[in-house]
């Protein structure tokens, strides 16, 4: 049944990569960024995510109930901390809004303060957790920021997939995410980036994300298997979700800075 | 300490019949001093939380302290009766220290038993954070800070489109938590002692009797509204006040906690890289010491205290909070404490190797007093469950001000901290 599906997508998506490519061929940066923008991402899934950190031979685990939600032009993600002990009940809450008009907000509970305190933008760059990622790279959900990219496309890959390219609109926004530029592998059947290569705000290679699988909850897909490599580092993020499904019951409420600090017992 | 008992066997059962999660944090801290070990501690704080079905959490944690040196483990007299600690000896304290029940209803939810209740947004200084009250066995030298005592309490909080409420009803008086008499940071400065200018031996210190758990009960609202990228909220806090006035009868100084009101403001925004945050609090009924009245006059002031603050990525990667504190007192008598106190702090924190290594920087400076704190510390992660620390807090001043009066008391830490 598993492969069978598997056949099916496969299929839909070479039927759909044909069609875009002849219908789409030339298609701008503006456009690729915007179709990426514009991606089914609106269906309440939940799961658990994992973060690997691999560092010589060492790892440490990390482990969070997720749980996603669009709302008008927001995007909305919850992440609530059980393991290990040391951050259990950290929570983070990030509403990532469309209009570029519109600053992104974050927050962040910390049981050791009993607080929920807002995350500064200029805090986007800083590491995730002790993850390779970024508070940034959680929270984009795999989008570019319309506001924070100048976008030209690379033409395609071998594989049929657009090259998309991103230069920082100026220095004080690279130093806010960290990035100055990107290279990015789009897969035109999803709409969804499948490889990422970041340079610094400095234009030196900083890290790659490889997307190895994603899961689709209705229309919107989540990337469940994926790998961040730091190449200054040497070091390395695997980040699995568990568990993906429909998150029925997941109401406004549960997405409120006000009720951070008991996250994980209130998630469906 | 039947109910007590009575309220850990049936954590024990609950515990043993649904889905639980449980963690014991902890840490084992030393310090010296120019006088040798000044601080030998041990803390453990086992938690369990179990879900009980439909979203419905009993939470429940234990405080086992264990203290052999000049700092102690504080005074037992701030505590009301229904928190006493379940174990207060002398150097071993065990206090029963959340225990609550979490019911979500929709867009309400209720909170009832002993929990903490954090508000305000300044950090360490508690301008509207006046509902739970706080450990101050170390003066404002306290991980965290403030170090909130957790207390028995009914609580509903509501959502309401971008309108939060949040409704405390707090039928337990207990009071800010200080050293003890004699220990290492016992309040040296005259502002804390009724006016008087300790050389010798100080007289005997009692609490006032807080045994009216109604009428001595703290009540609170606070009505949040978020609106984009700002926070706008106020609060009404109604209850005893939490740091004692110290009044002196000519034999002994009686730390008297009169009711009193009090009126919060507080505003925080995003601007761009920058959260900014603004906080106020008004209270009309207010009581201080008078100057010169040997200790035995209390005025009743107009007191208003406000914060103002900023977090943002500084250079190197580095994350700053930087605020200014102003306290003042409307009154036409000269007080024990100065009119106004301004005081300035700034945090820098770096993670460095990681997130392996953290240095934390943080400097609090009296504008009034000429006197501050600098605390430094640096953290090096072994793995998830236990982190070893090196640092020191550096105090400096005046005997007079809130930091200076410790200026005796600088001393270097270490120890270890763990999660399991």
């Amino acid at each position: 049944m598993h492969r069978i599906a598997l056949i099916a997508l496969s299929a839909v998506a070479t039927a759909s990569l044909s069609l875009g490519a002849a219908a789409q061929g030339t298609m701008t940066g503006d456009a690729i960024a915007r179709n990426i923008a514009e991606r089914p991402n609106a269906d309440p899934r939940k799961g658990t995510i994992t973060f690997v950190m691999q560092d010589k031979g060492r790892s440490r685990t990390r482990a969070a109930r997720m749980l996603r939600t669009e709302t008008g032009a927001t995007h909305r993600l919850l992440l609530a901390f059980d393991t290990p002990a040391s951050i259990r009940g950290t929570s983070f809450l990030s509403y990532d809004h469309k209009a570029a008009s519109k600053v992104d907000e974050t927050w962040l509970y910390l049981p050791a303060t009993s607080r929920t305190r807002r995350v500064p933008a200029s805090d986007r760059a800083d590491s995730f957790m002790g993850t390779e990622l970024s508070y940034g790279d959680v929270k984009d959900s795999f989008i570019f920021g319309l506001a924070d990219w100048t976008f030209s496309a690379g033409g395609r890959a071998d594989n049929g997939r657009y090259i998309l390219k991103g230069a920082a609109k100026s220095a004080r926004i690279a130093r806010e995410i960290g990035y100055g530029g990107f290279t990015a592998e789009v897969d035109p059947a999803t709409w969804f980036p499948r490889s990422i290569t970041f340079t610094d705000p400095a234009g030196k290679r900083l890290k790659t994300i490889s997307v190895r699988k994603l899961e689709k909850v209705g229309a919107s897909l989540t990337a469940t298997d994926f790998t961040v490599t730091n190449h200054v580092t040497g070091r390395a993020t695997v980040v699995t979700v568990s568990g993906l499904a429909k998150a029925t019951g997941a109401d406004d409420a549960l997405f409120d800075p006000a009720r951070l600090d008991r996250a994980s017992g209130r998630m469906p | 300490m039947r109910l007590a008992a009575a309220l850990c066997a049936l954590a024990a059962v609950l515990g043993g019949t649904a889905a639980s999660a449980q963690t014991i944090d902890g840490a084992l801290a030393l310090a010296v001093d120019e006088d040798g070990l000044a601080k030998a501690n041990l803390l453990i704080e086992p938690e369990t939380t179990i879900a009980l079905g439909s979203g419905i959490e009993a939470v429940m944690s234990l405080r086992i302290e264990a203290a052999g040196s000049r700092t102690g483990t504080g005074a037992r007299s701030g505590f009301s009766p229904i928190s006493a600690p379940l174990v207060k000896g002398d150097d071993v304290r065990i206090e029963m220290d959340e225990f609550y029940l979490a019911i979500p209803a929709g867009a309400l939810e209720f909170r009832l038993g002993k929990q903490e209740i954090a508000w305000g947004s300044i950090d360490g200084a508690r301008v509207v954070d006046t509902v739970s009250p706080a450990r101050l066995t170390e003066g404002l030298a306290r991980d965290p800070r403030p170090d909130r005592i957790a207390i028995w309490a009914a609580r509903m909080q509501a959502i309401i489109g971008r309108v939060d409420l949040d409704f405390v009803f707090a039928p337990d008086p207990t009071v800010n938590q200080l050293a003890e008499t004699g220990a290492a940071f016992f309040p040296q400065a005259p502002r804390f002692l009724a006016g008087l200018q300790p050389a010798g031996p100080l007289p005997p210190i009692i609490r006032e009797d807080r045994g009216n758990l109604i009428g001595d009960a703290t009540i609170g609202a606070r009505l949040s509204y978020r609106l984009d990228a700002t926070d706008l909220r106020v609060s009404v806090v109604r209850g005893i006040d939490q740091d004692g006035i110290p009044v002196f009868d000519g034999r002994q100084i009686e730390l008297r906690h009169p009711r009193r009101h009090t009126i919060g403001l507080e505003f925080v925004r995003q601007f761009g890289g920058v959260v900014g945050r603004l906080e106020a609090a008004w209270t009309p009924d207010a009581r201080f010491v008078v100057a010169g009245s040997m200790g035995a006059e209390v005025a009743q002031v107009d007191r208003v205290v406000g914060g103002i603050g900023a977090d943002f990525s500084g250079p190197l990667g580095t994350y700053v909070n930087v605020q200014l504190i102003a306290d003042h007192v409307a009154s036409d008598r000269p007080l024990v404490r100065p009119r106004t106190d301004v005081i300035s702090t700034l945090r820098v924190q770096k993670d460095f190797d990681d997130n392996r290594h953290a240095l934390r920087a943080e400097w609090l400076n009296s504008l009034t007093d000429t006197d501050g704190l600098v605390r430094l510390e640096l953290v090096r992660r072994i793995d998830d469950r236990f982190a070893i620390f090196l640092g020191g807090d550096i105090f400096y001043g005046s005997r007079r001000g809130i930091f200076g009066q410790f200026s005796e008391r600088t001393r270097v830490l270490s120890g270890v901290r763990f999660s399991f």
